[in-house]
């Protein structure tokens, strides 16, 4: 045996018998056990069958565990997320009130992934935390390790250990029982009691350094509700401000530093790249045909491809070349001169009454603050079929895209307009709502008077709020919007007189995929056409199919007019 | 050494192991009563035009398949496992699944019914399925209609049966073979043979589904259904393979063979297919129910908003997830028969439902207030009857005096000795 045994701080902690194989252990562990032996342990290179019920272990509760942790996370799930979501009227941290995909702020199948997602996590960590607490570890030194004979037991040795906890423990007496159970050795399993406390500044600075790690969260909770008008760090400004130019730009996000005048930067005409040659046209850019793709009657000079230029840089419609360039070139400048503080100030002011000069005709309600109007066409065009099915495909194409903001009977009263407005006003500690321009109510007189032209312009490229929707939604079906809108507005001024839609009327059609290859006569689709044909004169209603979620109260204000403010703003105008 | 502790067990014990003496009074008692309560449906439903009956049939003959079908992927993963714990009980999944045959003939009145053109149950089997559709959907219809079309939709089962029947009667013949030759090149032939069928087995799953429970609402999308119906149909295997097992041991047969670990095995897995189920068929709601996007949600729309169907569907989502999740946890519970018995049986009481669920709204779907007369399933229970009493027939019929468990595996001394953990 070893000379631990002479180290008078060792203690007996219990008695370790070898057994030689696999059977033998179980017979012994049947008999020491039978013997009354209760804290027994026992230690094999393998699973061995039955020898829990051998040495007399209970079942784990580490199921229980699970379970009941399992149950919490549940609880704490359903929880977390009606705290976070929905429990707005909460006096202090109150959630965030996000409706998500149109979906109640409590809504417990979209809650359901994430209460899944915590259970199972919480369980596994139960299950893996908790045997490993059962089975009392991390432990850093096991006293059995102390005895040489015992390294055999991960090899080709079997143990049975009794505890000295053990009532029937006597080290004679139980040595004797363990032989005659089949044991081939007996060794005492000893303990070293040797201080092992952590020195005194370890500890000290393991303190110190514990109470110095709560100060991030606590600025981080300090810094919840305040204000900050410094900008924020650029923690990397290679990424934030990259020497780059976005196409036709001066390059805004230049780098303070570099020099300007520098040729690899910027062109003498301080835009980021060429014009392109006069009579450009990109690949099916060809929109020869004005009236049709701009609303416009046929400009003074003929540019497509600078009137698009135009819009980029100057907000306004300007047609002529001359003017183009010279207006793109001013809000070039102007922008250059924001960044060098008036270096180029004296050019704008000498070149912007030039570009207000040109031949753009000034509109009849335009004020002075805004760009002249263009002549707008007042008729559609002509390549446009005015008919039951373009009042179709318009109807479709503005529920895809307008009824969002604009609502179904056009009165402005969508969803994302209201809930915007409602954002707007919501003045939640001491911050400011969101901007926002309300959407315009198409039965407002003013816009009752705007030419096709001019909303097919605003559908094209936005307007206030409103974004451009020219990328998205093709000229012809722009089109059948415009005249789906005109018919709306036809349905509250109650007169037939000035819009009347042709039955049928034949022309070509002007895009593939609209519903013009069915005859508007003889449509076999009843309730499409009841309700295109009644368009004109009455709303449009509800929708048979009841799958589709629309709101009752809309197709009510659309007949009554009364339940929405611009509604009810347009009656007393025209009281008036 | 202490050897009368761990004896090995080496051969069959049972006194009887075999249907023995009553399976002739057993078969015949089973087909009458089958016949009588067919009988009782179809006479009930004929002053409503049979429509009900018809949908009903379909209804217990998918809930019946897939139990077959559910026992036939049992055995085949048994195999593809190389799974020596469920030897004893293998015997019992192979008879139920070669319930096939009687199955293919049990779907004879369903070919009928789709050969001559009844647009009841399937709607898209109606000529005037498509010419009614409006011209938005028109191109849609038709090119559905080039699946869902009689001659295939008749092809497609034939294909079906072959392929199950096939695969159903060779299992139990090798493995009856191997009763006598106790020849251990059996075993690795099933087991390879497995493998590609399991492919096969797969597919015509998927294919069955859509055909005879999907179809339904022949304009409804949803790729998790097959996946929703195999887990349904596994759980029905399952705990009809259990109850079978528990019955026969009650009746004094096979009493040595299938043990307490053999049904604590079982209850694990049912416990498994049951949160599967649980997973999948919220997978399949939340989906829907999220995007929200109405070529999807009108199936769903029929069975939440209306009042019967509502309750039937909170009432499945309790009966077929929360409880039994809850009540066959415990270890305690898959080791006690009399305890198990009742669960099986809860547990096919749940999947019958679950198919109630999905084929009944179908009845009249378009107008919702004909489906409050579904509160009670009375024609569907009398159906159920009907078809219980044909297949418990079927597999007396099967099982004959062929022995229950397979005396020739070379796995089972495994399976005899075998003890969970």
């Amino acid at each position: 045996m070893s000379n631990h045994h002479d180290n008078h701080n060792e203690k007996l902690i219990g008695v370790l018998a070898e057994f030689d194989d696999a059977d033998a252990l179980l017979a012994g562990a049947r008999e020491i056990h039978a013997a009354g032996y209760q804290k027994l342990d026992a230690y094999s290179p393998f699973p061995i069958h039955g020898i829990d019920e051998a040495i007399g272990i209970k079942r784990s509760i580490l199921p229980f565990i699970c379970l009941f942790v399992g149950i919490g996370a549940c609880g704490f799930g359903v929880f977390l997320q009606w705290y976070v979501n929905a429990f707005v009227d909460s006096p202090i941290f109150p959630g965030y009130d996000y409706y998500i995909s149109g979906k109640p702020l409590w809504s417990l199948p979209a809650n359901i992934p994430v209460i899944f997602e915590i259970v199972v996590l919480a369980s596994a960590f139960a299950a893996f935390f908790g045997m490993l607490i059962l089975n009392k570890l991390p432990q850093l030194a096991n006293p059995l390790h102390r005895i040489a004979r015992f390294r055999r037991a991960t090899n080709d040795r079997f143990f049975l250990t009794i505890d000295v906890d053990d009532e029937k423990f006597d080290m004679e007496g139980t040595s004797n029982d363990l032989m005659n159970a089949g044991a081939t050795e007996i060794e005492p399993i000893r303990i070293d009691q040797t201080d092992h406390k952590l020195p005194a500044f370890v500890r000290t600075i393991g303190i110190l350094l514990s109470v110095l790690l709560l100060v991030p969260p606590v600025l981080v909770f300090r810094a919840q509700g305040m204000t900050n008008r410094d900008p924020r760090l650029h923690v990397n400004p290679d990424m934030d401000f990259q020497t780059k130019f976005k196409p036709q730009t001066v390059g805004p996000n230049l780098m303070a530093g570099v020099d300007r005048a520098d040729p690899r930067y910027v062109w003498s005409d301080v835009r980021s790249a060429r014009l392109p040659i006069d009579g450009t046209i990109a690949r099916n850019q060809l929109e020869d045909d004005w009236e049709f793709f701009h609303g416009i009657k046929s400009p003074v000079n003929d540019d497509s491809a600078n009137h698009d230029a135009a819009r980029f840089f100057g907000g306004g419609v300007s047609i002529s070349t001359q003017s183009i360039s010279n207006t793109s070139l001013v809000s070039a400048q102007q922008f250059l001169s924001q960044e060098t503080e008036g270096e180029a100030a004296q050019d704008v002011e000498s070149t912007a009454p030039e570009s207000e000069a040109q031949d753009v005709e000034p509109q009849e309600g335009g004020t002075e603050d805004l760009p002249p109007e263009p002549d707008w066409v007042t008729e559609f065009p002509e390549r446009l079929a005015i008919n039951a099915s373009t009042l179709i495909r318009g109807r479709k194409m503005y529920e895809i895209n307008c009824v969002a903001c604009h609502g179904y009977a056009g009165d402005g009263d969508g969803l994302v307009n209201k809930r915007a407005l409602e954002l707007a006003t919501i003045n939640r500690n001491g911050l400011p709502g969101a901007e926002w321009t309300e959407a315009q109510s198409f039965h407002h007189p003013d816009l009752v008077a705007q030419p096709a032209g001019r909303v097919f312009d605003t559908i094209t490229n936005g307007r206030a709020t409103m974004g451009p929707y020219g990328s998205r939604i093709k000229p012809a079906d722009r089109w059948a919007i415009v005249l789906y809108i005109k018919a709306l507005q036809e349905t509250r001024i109650n007169s037939t007189e000035k819009f009347v839609v042709p039955e049928s009327t034949p022309t070509t059609p002007v895009e593939e995929e609209s519903d013009s290859d069915v005859p508007a006569t003889d449509d076999p689709e009843p309730d499409d056409a009841a309700e295109a044909d009644g368009a004109a004169n009455a709303p449009p209603e509800k929708s048979d199919d009841p799958d589709q979620d629309r709101e009752p109260e809309q197709a009510e204000s659309g007949n009554g007019g009364q339940s929405n403010p611009a509604a009810v703003e347009f009656n007393r105008v025209k009281d008036d | 050494m202490h050897k009368d502790h761990h004896e090995i067990k080496d051969r069959i014990t049972s006194p009887i192991y075999t249907l023995g003496e009553d399976r002739n009074r057993t078969m015949i008692l089973a087909f009458a009563v089958g016949l009588v309560f067919m009988g009782i449906g179809v006479a009930m439903s004929l002053p409503g035009g049979g429509q009900r009956f018809a949908y009903a049939y379909l209804m217990n003959f998918c809930f019946f398949i897939s139990i077959a079908l559910g026992a036939l992927f049992f055995v085949m993963s048994q195999h593809l496992a190389r799974a020596g714990w469920s030897v004893t009980i293998r015997r019992i999944a192979e008879v139920l699944a070669v319930c096939v045959v009687p199955m293919a003939i049990l779907f004879i009145p369903i070919a009928i019914m789709v050969g001559l053109g009844w647009a009841h149950p399937f709607e898209w089997n109606s000529p005037s399925w498509i010419s009614e559709a409006s011209d938005d959907l028109k191109p849609i219809y038709e090119k559905k209609s080039g699946y869902l079309n009689t001659g295939f939709f008749l092809v497609r089962a034939v294909v079906y049966f072959i392929l199950w029947i096939g695969t159903a009667t060779f299992l139990l013949r090798n493995s009856l073979h191997q009763d006598t030759t106790k020849a251990k090149g059996l075993t690795s032939r099933m087991q390879a043979f497995s493998a590609p069928l399991m492919i096969l087995f797969a597919m015509s799953l998927v294919f069955c589904s859509f055909d005879w429970e999907m179809s339904l609402a022949p304009m409804w999308f949803s790729t998790m259904f097959p996946v929703y119906f195999f887990a349904g149909a596994v759980l029905g295997g399952l705990a009809t393979i259990t109850l079978v097992a528990l019955l026969l041991q009650r009746s004094g047969r096979v009493t040595d063979e299938i043990t307490v670990e053999n049904y604590h095995d079982m209850g694990k897995l049912m416990f498994g297919i049951v949160v599967f189920w649980g997973y999948i068929a919220f997978s399949q709601f939340m989906l829907i129910w999220y995007a929200n996007i109405p070529e999807e949600t009108f199936w769903y729309n029929i069975r939440f908003n209306n009042p019967t169907w509502r309750n039937i569907s909170i009432a499945l989502l309790f009966f077929h997830l929360l409880i039994p999740l809850l009540g066959i946890m415990s270890r305690t519970v898959r080791r006690s028969k009399s305890f198990l018995i009742g669960a099986t049986i809860y547990l096919l009481a749940a999947h019958w439902l679950d198919h109630y669920w999905i084929v009944m709204p179908q009845v009249n779907a378009d107008s919702y207030n004909l489906t409050s007369e579904f509160w009670f399933p009375t024609i569907e229970l009398l159906t159920f009857g009907g078809f219980a009493g044909l297949f418990i027939g079927s597999f007396c019929f099967i099982a004959g005096n062929r022995p229950l468990v397979p005396l020739g595996d070379p796995r089972l001394v495994e399976a005899l000795n075998y003890k969970n953990a």
